[in-house]
């Protein structure tokens, strides 16, 4: 006797969905709505977050005291050396820039850098993605490049107001132009949704060999010159086929660690506004 | 009447309350080789709700429970909402049956329901652009229905607690 209402409701909320779909996928005012209506999962976000974050914490607070000295006499030589090499990279960089004046290019300085938190929170393990605790009131954009300490992390796909979104370069969706530092070869790296990366559309000729470090090439415009994405872990030859398969580890560490840093570059903050797709 | 409105006020809010530790048990971040593990307990409260609570949970409210999770996950959003209120649905037209059910045919019928709304899923993120690659995809409709006992007892004592109807 219900049975023909639960199946007109049924057609309502296929209809709806339908709608829904469409609409997120094509207007960006709908991106909007989506975003103040994001708001209201941040409280489980932190529900989530809240108890591992409190662990470092007192794991931070409960820690021996001997560590803390040996790890600051290694943080301080540490820092030593960083600045001596800094002292060079300063030199380096001006004479860098009077070779670009020379050769009239443009200079190419970035920028401001934004420390940020990863929210420990795992939104689907099909997607590799992270929630970071800054938003648009951190001047926070989509576009935005996220880097460690040792290469790119990935790209900022929706800003929320507190918190904001990002896919990591190993997402089957992200791709990055990146060149090899041996002999400055250009390729797009392109994620395989399996912790790796490859490159797609290298020759079988081309002289990329294992152990290559690869760097943003910075061609597209969207990510900085120069940072590392990733190390060459394997280059296949496969008869008959007209591409090398090359798989890249990538430099990062982008299961480990809390903190990351924003790339903020004024002049692109206009630019960004779709994400990298192939 | 306002005594009888407050009081279903009062079972939707619970019943919500239910749906947020199912959420959050979905973000807990685990290490990757268990992620493909993780039952969807979402769908699986919908199931209970929807085959033991009729009158509170139906199509609609899985359906905004679903797209509550979809922002909460950055899936396509809509994705969750249909395939739980589809589920839902189904629910509704098996519950007599799935009561009178052996243990291994309830398995198998949850164990299917998942799958469907998983499929529902994969479909909706193929005609955006970038599904799953991988086969362990279809995993987490194993361990749901391994889990579904257990689940089902919990909430049993739940729903008996504030004698929910």
């Amino acid at each position: 006797m219900r049975e023909p209402e639960h199946g007109f409701r049924l057609l309502i909320i296929v209809l709806m969905s339908c709608a829904l779909i469409i609409a997120d996928q094509r207007s960006e005012r709908f991106g909007n709505i989506k975003s103040m209506a994001s708001f209201i999962v941040y409280p489980i976000q932190k529900i989530v977050d809240l108890p591992i974050a409190t662990l470092h914490e007192a794991t931070d607070f409960l820690v021996a005291q001997q560590r803390l000295v040996n790890e600051n006499n290694y943080l301080k030589q540490e820092q030593i050396l960083q600045q001596a090499k800094l002292q060079r990279l300063a030199a380096l960089e001006t004479e860098n820039q009077q070779l670009r004046q020379l050769t009239q290019t443009g200079s190419q300085v970035t920028d401001n850098l934004l420390i940020a938190n990863i929210i420990n929170v795992d939104p689907d393990p099909f997607t590799h993605q992270v929630i970071i605790d800054k938003g648009r009131h951190d001047n926070v954009y989509p576009g935005q490049t996220i880097i460690d300490a040792n290469g790119i992390m990935g790209t900022v796909s929706t800003v929320n107001d507190f918190d904001s979104r990002a896919i990591l370069i190993t997402d089957a969706s992200h791709a990055v132009p990146v060149e090899d530092v041996r002999n400055g070869l250009r390729a797009i790296a392109v994620g395989t949704g399996s912790g790796c990366l490859e490159l797609r559309h290298v020759p079988n000729t081309t002289d990329i060999a294992v152990g290559d470090i690869m760097i943003t090439s910075g061609l597209g415009g969207r990510f900085p010159v120069g940072f590392p994405v990733g190390v060459v872990k394997d280059v296949q030859h496969e008869p008959g086929k007209p591409f090398a398969s090359i798989t890249l580890n990538p430099s990062a560490k982008l299961d480990r660690g809390r903190h990351i840093l924003l790339l903020q570059n004024k002049d692109k903050r206009h630019n960004g506004g779709d994400i990298d797709e192939e | 009447m306002r005594n009888k409105s407050t009081r279903s006020t009062m079972i939707h809010l619970s019943i919500a309350l239910s749906f947020i530790f199912a959420f959050s048990f979905m973000i807990v971040p685990l290490p990757n080789s268990l992620k493909w593990l993780r039952p969807d307990l979402v769908t699986l409260f919908v199931i209970y709700w929807a085959s033991n609570s009729p009158n509170n949970v139906g199509v609609f409210f899985a359906f905004f429970v679903g797209l509550f999770f979809d922002l909460l996950t950055g899936l396509p959003f809509g994705s969750m909402g249909l395939s739980s209120g589809i589920v839902a649905f189904l629910t509704m037209n098996l519950r007599l049956r799935l009561r009178i059910y052996r243990h291994w045919q309830k398995f198998m019928v949850i164990m299917l329901l998942v799958a469907c709304s998983q499929l529902i899923r994969l479909w909706i993120q193929m005609l955006v652009g970038h599904p799953p690659a991988s086969f362990m995809y279809w995993f987490c409709s194993i361990t749901s229905a391994v889990v579904w006992p257990v689940v089902f007892t919990i909430l049993r004592t739940y729903q008996q607690s504030l004698k929910i109807t």
